[in-house]
């Protein structure tokens, strides 16, 4: 039942993200394009009148602007994914839509599995297409000459070549990559359960305004989030004897990191569990759908 | 033979408001019962116990000899009184919708139902008038071949025509083993089609009977019983 539930939260999360994915590299796209016109017409030589000198001005400053305002908007995009995310969870667990919801013949484990799913799913894609426009426009629209920024391309080069082998000889870098995508799942699932959890636990003490409960609950909780991880991470340095490691070496800086890395995995692993079987529990105990 | 819905000391409560109070109750299978109260007597509440979207704040209910859970929504079919089809969907995404988790849904049965009606099925939910987007959902509940089916108010705020083509899809599909249970308030429209009776009265239920009893002990029909009963 868990694969139906995710066929039809991708299906129904589909509609607004994927057209948001493609707007966030249509506009990347744009703004490159923008940018190159900048930056070629702020190099090219207009004799003439004044009237196109001030035309040139005039693009530049119009082409500048829209790439700004194109950066913006693609970097917000992501919390933007993020509230389509909740608005789905609040109208399929909250809304009318939870008569249906509630009354499939599936367990509330599996309810809260395929929204988490599909939300990580979704919050993935976005960081993909972000991390390519980000690209595009790097390779692409700061160059002056030619079509691509050989520069960047040698970074990009560099950083495979030189930078990775030289890092490989004090740390495992397969070990590295593995450790930074579980904890990352990790600190996303935890993010998404907390907010899954507030709009529960919102939905719960407010009888009409429950997305300001919502925005409330998730406040209080980050607060109470922010207060365990601080004890946590305190608890763990000073296990650890945090005053007798050196940084001296990079070894010991690798060392030191991949240790920090681990625990936060544990902590983060700790609050999505937390959120999920509190969730979990309210759901099943306590459902009382107006 | 054993009840599809028993309730002991069923109890529920909205802060100071006691919707449900200690109901006892057992239904037979193979009936068409009415749930009948004037408004705010605890019918929605009962049925939306029994679907499971509302948890009871004391007492024990049973569908199919099985606490409410996983287990027995696989076999109630719940018709709720306001719409909940997220309005993006089409009609065949509806029937898709249901043919995936109810393993008694019967997509052939819904189709005829619905070319009848003439719904197309690319429709968007959204684009259904709301007395089209009702009996959408009264199609997909009763092509279900569910044991129990729980209608709230399937007729309440609907023209005489719709009421007589909703009256005749709950008895023209439903299995002669399964039980409906429907409330309303509009007595004298079901009458006719209803093998008993409870009359909920502030939360509790004050009268389960069959009509034909009733017909025979009190030479009443059940509106006239109903209006005397709740008499204001």
């Amino acid at each position: 039942m868990l694969g139906k539930l995710m066929k039809h939260d991708f299906r129904a999360l589909s509609r607004t993200l994927f057209p948001l994915q493609i707007g966030i590299l249509a506009g990347g796209l744009l703004a490159t394009l923008l940018t190159v016109l900048t930056v070629r017409l702020s190099n090219a030589s207009w004799a003439g009148s004044n009237g196109s000198t001030m035309l040139k001005e005039l693009i530049m400053a119009a082409s500048t602007t829209m790439s700004v305002l194109i950066g913006i908007a693609i970097a917000a995009s992501a919390f933007v994914t993020i509230l389509l995310i909740c608005i789905h969870f609040y109208r399929s667990f909250l809304c009318d839509e939870g008569y249906l919801t509630f009354t499939l013949p599936v367990s509330t484990s599996n309810l809260l599995w395929s929204k988490l799913l599909t939300g990580i799913f979704w919050l993935l894609i976005n960081a993909v297409v972000i991390c390519v426009t980000i690209l595009i426009f790097a390779v692409f629209g700061t160059t002056s000459a030619g079509i691509a920024n050989q520069s960047v391309l040698d970074l990009i080069k560099q950083f495979f070549t030189e930078f990775l082998p030289r890092a490989a000889q004090y740390i495992s870098i397969p070990l590295v990559i593995v450790e930074c995508v579980i904890v990352g799942l990790l600190a996303i699932a935890s993010q998404m359960l907390e907010l899954y959890f507030a709009i529960i636990v919102g939905g719960q003490i407010a009888k009409k305004h429950r997305i300001l409960a919502a925005i409330g609950m998730y406040l209080l909780i980050n607060m109470g989030v922010g207060i365990i991880s601080s004890v946590f991470t305190s608890v763990v340095a000073f296990g650890e004897g945090v005053w007798e490691i050196t940084l001296n070496t990079a070894q010991e800086v690798g060392t030191f990191f991949t240790s920090v890395f681990g625990w936060y995995g544990v902590l983060f692993a700790g609050l999505s569990v937390l959120f999920f079987l509190v969730s979990r529990s309210i759901l099943k105990k306590n459902l009382n759908l107006q | 033979m054993d009840a599809i819905l028993e309730a002991r000391a069923l109890t529920k409560r909205y802060g100071a408001t006691l919707a449900l109070n200690n109901v006892d109750l057992t239904l037979p299978r193979g009936k068409i019962i009415g749930l009948l109260g004037p408004n705010g007597s605890g019918k929605t509440t009962l049925l939306k116990i029994a679907a499971g979207l509302l948890t009871p704040t004391s007492g024990v209910i049973l569908a199919d000899n099985r606490p409410i859970g996983e287990q027995t929504k696989s076999v109630i079919s719940f018709l709720p009184e306001r719409t909940y089809l997220p309005d993006w969907m089409t009609v065949n995404d509806c029937l898709d919708y249901f043919e995936d988790f109810y393993s008694d849904f019967d997509r052939k049965r819904a189709v005829e139902m619905l070319t009848r009606l003439a719904v197309p099925a690319n429709k968007r939910m959204r684009t259904l008038s709301k007395g089209t987007r009702e009996k959408m959902q009264l199609v997909l509940v009763m092509s279900r071949r569910a044991k129990l089916y729980l209608l709230d108010e399937p007729i309440g705020g609907v023209d005489p025509a719709t009421r007589d083509y909703i009256l005749d899809t709950i008895i023209g599909n439903y299995d002669s083993e399964a039980t409906i249970l429907i409330s309303t308030h509009l007595i004298s429209d079901v009458e006719k089609v209803l093998d008993e009776f409870l009359f909920l009265k502030e939360g509790i239920i004050t009268m389960h009977d069959t009509t034909d009893n009733i017909r025979e002990t009190q030479g009443k029909s059940l509106d006239e019983l109903f209006r005397e009963v709740f008499r204001c």
